[in-house]
């Protein structure tokens, strides 16, 4: 904001001129920002990325809120995350587990174990390519490298709010508009760590993630990211085969 | 009382015009009592939406593509005056809230047990629960599918059973029935505002609707985006411009050609005008007729007017060139000359194409009728019309001066062009093709093509696209529809009932790669009425669905869906008949499987087979026969094909025995029929490896080829060896006389077809394609390589030499056979022997025949009777000869002797007596009655062509006392002969048939013709009285008559000239009795110069 002189303020109105030039300053202020804006963005997504290099593994506790159009109140869960690089990971919800939705390397499960039934989506380059792009966007709190996170989504904003960074997110994917509007990925300021996700759906419905008691860099055993269909389990191909 | 029968034919044509109709549906052209047929018209009639037209959009980009199909949906909305509704996307997507009442309607379908256990868990207190569960499913759950479906769903009305949860699964996402998977290609549903009755309708409906496209996508149209049309509208406007296309095509096209032949062949304007004048009346005639017949005409029957006009300038050409090489006819002498022929060559070919109704197509059948009614039209038309204004001097009837000649024949076209082919080069050309034939087919016979695809258009927009939205949409193979029909719901639920299991075995085990039957949709009435209780009790629920719902945290619009559901059951609990749900979403889902008319409903399941080769026909033999049908374009072609094969070998055998007849009756000679039947083959060889190499194959529609080359095609070779005979088997002349007349009519014969193989049918097309090959095979073998074929054979050479049964052997067994039986046996056998001689040895009739005409002025009718009686005579004559050699006196055989009192006073002067005689009757029999009166008779004779058979006849003739003189063989016999007349003796000499040394052109029947000059020789030298004698059968015995004697003044007959004014005078004194008794004139080797 710009600064006036107290003396210009108590002793007399600005003049005109003075507040032409104020207003003309604040003006270009407001045309630069962009500019300005763009490269602070750009220098923090690149610190953001910078920090993601070091985190090989990432497993943290969330509460997971759903505001749905028809209800009128929203929705919570808690669950946990477990993430491995380069993209294995496992959302859990629930205790005991009602969904987990779960990332191998060829293809990601979403299993409800209560239900006995599993979802299977294949990945790679048996996937449907919009799916895939779909798909990846439960990576998004996870960006590999800048050309990575560039092909996947365009900065809508950045702003800074009590001590984290909030990435509003467009998917490049056209196919992906169509499902979400935008994306919100929410940083830590001093280290970069995952403190929120943020979907939000075409329709109107958001839903968030918000994440405590995360640790980088943890060990834990492959058996998270393993699972086979058990016999009685009835899985099903959403995608078609 | 002529003008009468055409204006009866004007009014038959007037009327005709009236009630002529075109179709252009290709499923007329097939068997109606097919199954496969009987269905697929079903299908068209009932379900294939008469008004929707398929726009497809192709883009660079799924993104493109669906921006390019909305803005296409939306302009097309925009044109209410044309387009009802436009649909790009799945109606439920676009109209979620429509779902309601489809879900009501297939809850109210489920068996009562079902509803009630839904009623159960819908009870008030069960609400709470529920809705607990929905809430907890919703935080918990990753499945877009699920988050969607209980946000507006909390209830779970949607959790249909699985049976009927299948359904939902087809539908899905629903985009795979608009959109490819990469989302480039896409369709439109278009419905019209109007109903599209006829093809005009059509097409000035879809021109709108192109334009309108068009403008919707704007400059991107052609450059990114890429529109084709598809569906009823397209096909029926596309066939239609086409047809207009095809006739004009052909007509135009044929005409053009049969005027430039024309004009090549005899360079006239106006017998070229006139012809074309008379060809367009006789093509508008007969589609006239053919719609006073038929009514309505379709697409493919068009295709008669190009093979008609083929076809029915031949008798015009006849007739012309009939004309022309006959100035001194008449147009009615011409006309009763040539009739007869047009009219056998008329007949075979209207039973070739009327051959055509037998064979299983009534598409095909009615073009053969078409073609059939238009020959005999034409033929009528030519006869009768064709030549009068072009020789209007000629229409009087005078006397013929020459005798009609037979069409196509005698006289030469105007062309001295040698068009002939030698012998050696027809040998060649002959065993070259054969061996290139051979070559081309020993790697197959041409294919056969069993599918449906003939009766599609070539070239067809309308089917590229079609088989675009077919590959896009992952559809490898078109589908199968198995109807059902019934008077009402629960006669087509039972059906439906029955036919599940079936189709649910034939996936299993594989013959089906999937199905969509309808079953789940149909409405079941027993248990829509079972179910209304329960259902009224739910909507009595609403205000606590409302309550709890709101309790448990749900907004008004998740309520949205269970609102829809319950108001559907509400109209359908007051309603007492079948409820049937009716917005557009669900009218659009059920009219692609359920038609309603006032007195029949009718379902539509679609099987997808799993190959090719699917053993549909097992699936078939389960489905229940009544109401029922199992049908698809894939099986039409098996089933048309099935019958087409099935009903072939009624159209080839009674063509082939017509053909058989007809050589029969024109050749009579083994010989000739097979040169004939070999040409037919070899053009059938031709015309398979001409198949081969290009690739054509056989197909139902071309198949119908077979009938018409075998009709059309045999009638080359047959005027080819006519005119052959007539001219000895002289090739050169029979060129001369026919080939260009062949070329010409064969010519516009292959044109007629040959733009046929240019209609936009693909069985049309082909049908052409392979007639026009056949025929111009048989006509140029016919032409070119028959003739060399025939002077190989020696099958049209008339015979020169005396037949073989001149020989001693058979003299021999004559004469035993004579001396043992009884007269009258022998004279019956020998009678039954000359008429069979005559039926069987053609050639030598024909050699009879020419000898006999210049007596009869050339009629051909006396002509052929006195030949006839002329071999009879002969054996009478010879079983006479063997009974006079075998001892019967004389006086039994010779009745009577005219003039005796000649003789004596020729006798008197002392300078012998020359008895001159033609081979009439039976001279033989004279020397035996001049040895009884006590003269020295010696007769001259040539040598007979047997040795044993000239010494027999000596020995008779010595034991008869007569001596014989072999002329030829002693050089000094003419000395011998004067000798002997110089003694008074009498000598007797044939002048007719002399050898060559002594024959001297004189004229008989006022003809050059080739007599002795012996007779006046040996009347120089010796003075002798010049006798003709004559012995001829007369009832059952001979009479002898001795003609006034010749007189001459031998001083006056000292050089050549006079001697053969002399051998004139011998000539015309023999003429009467020759021309009296021509029946008994034997001579079996031509006699006249040329």
């Amino acid at each position: 904001m710009a600064r006036v002189s107290q003396s210009a303020f108590v002793l007399d109105r600005p003049s005109k001129r003075l507040r032409s030039g104020v207003g003309a300053a604040f003006i270009a202020f407001l045309f630069q920002t962009p500019a300005l804006f763009a490269t602070d963005t750009n220098a923090v997504i690149n610190r953001w990325l910078a920090a993601q290099t070091n985190v090989q593994t990432f497993n943290a506790d969330f509460v997971q809120t759903r505001r749905l159009k028809t209800l009128t109140q929203p929705l919570t869960a808690t669950g946990h995350l477990w993430f491995a690089q380069p993209n294995q990971f496992r959302w859990e919800l629930r205790t005991p587990s009602q969904t987990i939705a779960l990332r191998q390397a060829e293809e990601m499960w979403v299993i409800y174990p209560l239900l006995k039934r599993a979802e299977r989506y294949p990945l790679g380059a048996k996937a449907p390519g919009e799916w895939r792009e779909a798909l990846a966007l439960l990576e998004a709190g996870f960006p590999r490298n800048r050309a990575d996170f560039d092909s996947r989504f365009r900065v809508l904003s950045l702003i800074e709010t009590n001590g984290a960074w909030r990435f509003d997110l467009q998917p490049a994917s056209a196919f992906a508009r169509k499902m979400m509007k935008r994306i919100s990925v929410g940083v830590t300021t001093n280290d970069f760590a995952l403190a929120s996700t943020e979907l939000e759906f075409v329709d109107g419905s958001v839903m968030r993630n918000d994440f405590t008691n995360g640790v980088v860099n943890a060990a834990f055993g492959k058996e998270v990211f393993d699972w086979k269909p058990p016999a009685d389990f009835k899985i099903t191909q959403p995608l078609g085969k | 009382m002529k003008r009468r029968w055409w204006w009866l034919l004007l009014l038959l044509v007037i009327l005709g015009v009236a009630r002529l109709r075109f179709d252009v549906e290709v499923l007329n052209l097939l068997p109606g009592d097919l199954p496969a047929v009987q269905g697929l018209k079903l299908y068209q009639e009932h379900f294939a939406n008469a008004r929707e037209l398929l726009v497809t959009v192709t883009a660079n980009d799924s993104e493109t593509a669906a921006g390019a199909a909305r803005d296409l949906a939306e302009r097309l909305r925009r044109e209410t005056n044309l387009v009802a509704e436009v649909t790009w996307q799945p109606p439920w997507l676009e109209h979620p809230e429509q779902t309601a009442e489809l879900i009501a309607h297939l809850w109210l379908n489920q068996p009562p047990e079902v509803f009630t256990a839904l009623a159960s868990r819908l009870a008030v207190t069960n609400l709470t629960g529920l809705l607990a569960a929905t809430r907890d499913q919703l935080a918990t759950t990753l499945s877009p599918t699920d988050i969607a479906q209980l946000s507006y769903d909390p209830f779970g009305f949607t959790r249909l059973p699985e049976n009927v949860a299948g359904l939902a699964s087809q539908f899905g996402e629903g985009q795979s029935m608009f959109s490819s998977a990469d989302g480039k290609f896409r369709v439109l549903f278009v419905k019209a505002r109007t109903d599209l009755p006829g093809y005009r309708e059509c097409t000035e409906w879809l021109a709108e609707i192109k334009a309108a496209a068009r403008s919707a996508i704007g400059s991107q149209a052609d450059d990114s985006i890429k529109l084709g049309f598809t569906g009823r509208p397209a096909f029926v406007a596309e066939i239609s411009s086409s047809m207009q296309g095809d006739i004009a095509l052909s007509v135009f096209g044929t005409a053009v050609i049969i005027a430039i032949l024309f004009w090549l062949a005899h360079r006239r304007w106006k017998p070229m005008l006139w012809l074309l004048t008379l060809l367009t009346i006789v093509l508008v005639s007969t589609l006239a007729l053919g719609g006073l017949l038929f009514g309505t005409i379709n697409v493919i029957s068009m295709g008669f007017a190009a093979i008609l006009l083929g076809l029915a300038v031949d008798y015009a050409v006849v007739h012309y060139q009939e004309a022309l090489a006959h100035p001194d006819l008449s147009i009615p002498q011409i006309r009763r000359a040539i009739a007869p022929s047009i009219f056998w060559a008329a007949l075979t070919t209207i039973a070739a194409f009327l051959v055509l109704n037998f064979g299983g197509l009534p598409g095909l059948a009615q073009l053969g009728s078409l073609v059939g009614i238009g020959v005999a039209l034409s033929a009528l038309v030519m006869i009768f019309a064709f030549l009068p204004p072009l020789f209007p001097e000629r229409m009087k009837a005078g006397n013929a001066t020459s005798p009609p000649a037979s069409p196509l024949t005698t006289v030469p076209i105007e062309s001295s062009r040698r068009i002939a082919v030698t012998t050696k080069a027809a040998t060649f050309l002959t065993l070259g093709t054969c061996l290139v034939c051979v070559l081309i087919l020993l790697r197959g016979l041409p294919a056969m093509d069993a599918s449906a695809d003939a009766l599609r258009p070539r070239d067809s927009q309308a089917y590229s696209t079609l088989d675009e939205v077919k590959f896009h949409l992952g559809q490898n193979r078109d589908p199968l529809w198995v109807l059902v029909r019934g008077r009402d719901e629960a006669e087509v639920a039972s059906r439906l009932a029955v036919i599940e299991p079936v189709l649910q075995s034939a996936a299993s085990n594989g013959t089906l790669a999937s199905f969509s039957s309808p079953t789940l949709i149909w409405p079941q009435p027993a248990f829509q009425f079972a179910n209304r209780l329960a259902a009224t009790n739910l909507i009595g629920l609403r205000p606590e669905f409302h309550a709890t719902a709101r309790a448990a945290g749900f907004s008004t619009e998740a309520l949205g869906l269970t609102e829809g559901i319950l108001d559907t059951w509400q109209r359908a609990a007051t309603t007492t008949n079948v409820f049937w749900p009716t917005n557009a979403l669900c009218s659009w889902i059920l009219e692609k499987m359920v038609a309603r008319s006032p007195t029949e409903l009718y379902a539509a399941g679609f099987l997808f087979p799993a190959t090719n080769g699917a053993n549909i026909a097992s699936v078939a033999a389960q489905l229940p026969r009544d109401d029922v049908w199992l049908s698809g374009w894939h099986l039409l072609g098996n089933s048309v094909h099935g019958v087409v094969q099935r009903n072939f070998w009624k159209l080839v055998v009674p063509m082939a025995l017509l053909v058989l007849f007809s050589l029969w009756l024109a050749f009579r000679q083994p010989a000739e029929i097979l040169l004939s039947l070999s040409t037919l083959a070899l053009s059938v060889v031709v015309l398979l490896a001409v198949m081969k190499l290009t690739g054509w194959s056989w197909n139902l529609l071309n198949l119908m080829a077979a009938p018409l080359i075998l009709g059309t095609g045999v009638d080359y070779s047959l005027f080819m060896q006519l005119a052959l005979r007539r001219h000895a088997g002289d090739a050169a002349l029979a060129h001369r006389s026919v080939g260009r007349a062949l070329l010409l009519c064969g010519g516009t014969a292959v044109a007629g077809f040959g733009m046929l193989g240019l209609s936009s049918n693909a069985g049309m097309a082909s049908l052409g394609q392979v007639c026009a090959i056949g025929i111009a095979a048989n006509m140029l073998i016919s032409v070119y390589l028959l003739p060399s074929w025939s002077e190989m054979l020696g099958a049209n050479r008339r015979p020169a030499l005396p037949s073989s049964f001149y020989s001693a052997r058979l003299w021999q067994l004559g004469l035993k056979l004579a001396h043992r039986l009884p007269l009258r046996v022998s004279e019956s056998f020998a009678r039954a022997c000359g008429v069979a001689y005559w039926f069987f040895a053609q050639n030598r009739r024909a050699v009879v025949e020419e000898n006999l005409k210049p007596a009869m002025n050339g009629d051909r009718a006396r002509v052929r009777r006195a030949a006839r009686m002329l071999f009879s005579n002969f054996a009478m004559k010879v079983v006479d000869l063997w009974q006079y050699e075998g001892g019967t006196r004389i006086n039994q055989l010779v009745k009577s002797w005219r003039g005796w009192e000649i003789i004596e006073t020729a006798q008197a002067r002392g300078r012998g007596v020359l008895y001159v005689t033609p081979h009439l009757g039976n001279w033989e029999l004279g020397g035996a009655f001049l040895v009884q009166r006590g003269c020295k008779l010696l007769v001259l004779t040539q040598a007979e062509p047997d040795e044993r058979l000239t010494a027999m006849r000596e020995a008779a003739r010595a034991r008869m006392g007569v001596d014989t003189l072999v002329v030829g063989q002693d050089a000094f016999a003419f000395v011998e002969v004067i000798k002997r007349l110089q003694a008074g003796e009498h000598v007797a000499l044939l002048v007719d048939r002399p050898p060559p040394a002594t024959s001297v052109n004189v004229e008989l029947f006022g003809k050059p013709f080739p007599a002795s000059i012996a007779a006046a020789e040996l009347a120089r030298a010796t003075g002798c009285g010049l006798v003709p004698v004559v012995i001829v059968r007369d009832g059952d015995g001979y009479a002898a008559e001795v003609l006034p004697e010749v007189n001459y003044d031998r001083a006056a007959i000292g050089d050549r000239a006079s001697r053969i004014r002399l051998t004139q005078e011998i000539l015309r004194a023999l003429e009467p009795a020759i021309r009296q008794h021509i029946e008994q004139w034997y001579h079996f080797v031509p006699v006249w110069r040329e």
